[in-house]
């Protein structure tokens, strides 16, 4: 039998004790990719419908076409792919349309909501003339829409000949089910808007998918240039 | 201080040094002089404010290519903080066992000037950026605070470590 006397040597900690720190860095870190995660996922709770009775400015940020047309045929001559822009119909209305801003010889098509049609010297004088001050509501290039119950938004795609232009499909949403935001929808075999990629036409042809922005229009104009970007 | 006492201020200057990590360290505001306005209008992302942690700071060296800085400020700034702490930790616990802290110490305190670097290359990464033209200007955010803490935390253990260290090394030669 043994005893521990005053003597005996100590017993040295155990070298994980250097891991401590460590652990401890890391589970700040870990903490803090928890927080962002529950952030992002409250800010994707947070998107919400549009609000009825409200203004929104509406564009298409994106769209894309299928290699070929409905029915197989070639966009245009030889190989070259459409030239692409599209309409906003609103109240059986085009309210918006792209014609005099054609993407040419593309299968996908970007639109801004923030025009810079107008020279350097024209934008100074709107920049500098009072000041500082911008105003930027005369450069949106989007449709203003009001959101009632039964509105429907109908975006028709068209490809841009000199002759007559082809009509590359068209993508009819209910304005009451757009969120504040980008909204991608995609064509299904059917010809319908849906919001679930999945269910995206593989070779439908004509339109394939587009991006719909849409922007609460009764924001300052700072946040309208930030939202329309 | 006794070692239970050390235990806890490294204990927090390791939180501190995890904040300071991952938390927010610096806002990068960017401006374009006069023609400041036309740029926001015509491509918001140039003015876009940028908010860099010291950890995506170092990623994003390296991302654009800059390995070397990169390397050096991951090394000052992540590994060497981290490595003096787990030095002091262990020399702590070896104290509350009546024990010598050990060589590392020795090292981590040899070592020790160059433990600054970290807050000194964070002080030139900030006033290179505030020299930029065009009225671009960086404010610094709470993680910078954190991680001024949790260095000058360390200081304050290191000096009651050495002094430890010290006193146990006359000791022995005393007896």
């Amino acid at each position: 039998m043994t005893e521990n006397t005053p003597s005996a040597k100590p017993t040295p900690p155990s070298p994980f004790f250097y891991a401590g720190p460590l652990l401890i860095v890391l589970a700040v870190g870990a903490m803090f990719w928890a927080g962002n995660g529950e952030r992002e996922a409250d800010a994707e709770e947070a998107s919400e419908k549009v609000l009825v009775g409200r203004d929104y400015y509406v564009l298409v940020t994106l769209m894309e076409f299928h290699p070929a047309k409905q029915g197989g045929a070639g966009w245009d001559a030889g190989s070259s792919a459409p030239d692409m822009y599209y309409q906003l119909n609103w109240h059986g209305k085009t309210v918006y349309h792209t014609k005099n801003d054609v993407v040419k010889n593309a299968l996908i098509a970007k639109w801004f909501g923030l025009g810079a049609n107008v020279s350097v010297i024209e934008l100074r004088k709107v920049l500098t003339s009072d000041g500082q001050r911008i105003s930027p509501r005369n450069l949106i290039k989007a449709a203003l829409i009001s959101v009632e119950l039964g509105g429907e938004l109908v975006i028709r795609a068209y490809d841009d000949d000199p002759l007559r232009d082809d009509f590359a499909g068209d993508c009819a949403i209910p304005v009451v089910d757009l969120e504040p935001g980008d909204n991608a929808y995609y064509i299904d075999a059917d010809g319908k808007p849906t919001r679930d990629r999945d269910r995206m036409a593989a070779d439908r042809g004509g339109l394939k998918r587009l991006v719909l922005r849409v922007v609460d229009s009764a924001q300052p104009a700072e946040k309208l240039v930030e939202a329309l970007r | 201080m006794n070692p239970r006492q050390l235990q806890v201020c490294l204990a927090v200057a390791a939180v501190l040094l995890g904040l300071g990590l991952f938390a927010p360290c610096m806002t990068l505001h960017p401006a374009f002089g006069e023609i400041t306005p036309l740029v926001r209008l015509l491509n918001p992302d140039l003015t876009a404010p940028a908010t860099y942690s010291i950890l995506e700071g170092i990623r994003s060296m390296f991302d654009e290519g800059s390995v070397f800085i990169g390397v050096v400020v991951l090394l000052f700034s992540v590994v060497f903080p981290i490595w003096k702490l787990s030095v002091y930790f262990m020399a702590a616990a070896r104290r509350a066992r009546g024990l010598e802290t050990g060589t590392s110490v020795r090292w981590v305190n040899q070592l020790g000037k160059w433990s600054m670097l970290d807050v000194f290359v964070l002080a030139v990464l900030v006033v290179a950026i505030k020299g930029l033209p065009g009225g671009s200007r960086v404010s610094i955010e709470w993680g910078a605070a954190a991680f001024s803490a949790s260095v000058l935390l360390s200081i304050y253990i290191s000096l009651h470590i050495s002094g430890r260290h010290n006193s146990i090394a006359s000791g022995a030669t005393e007896d």
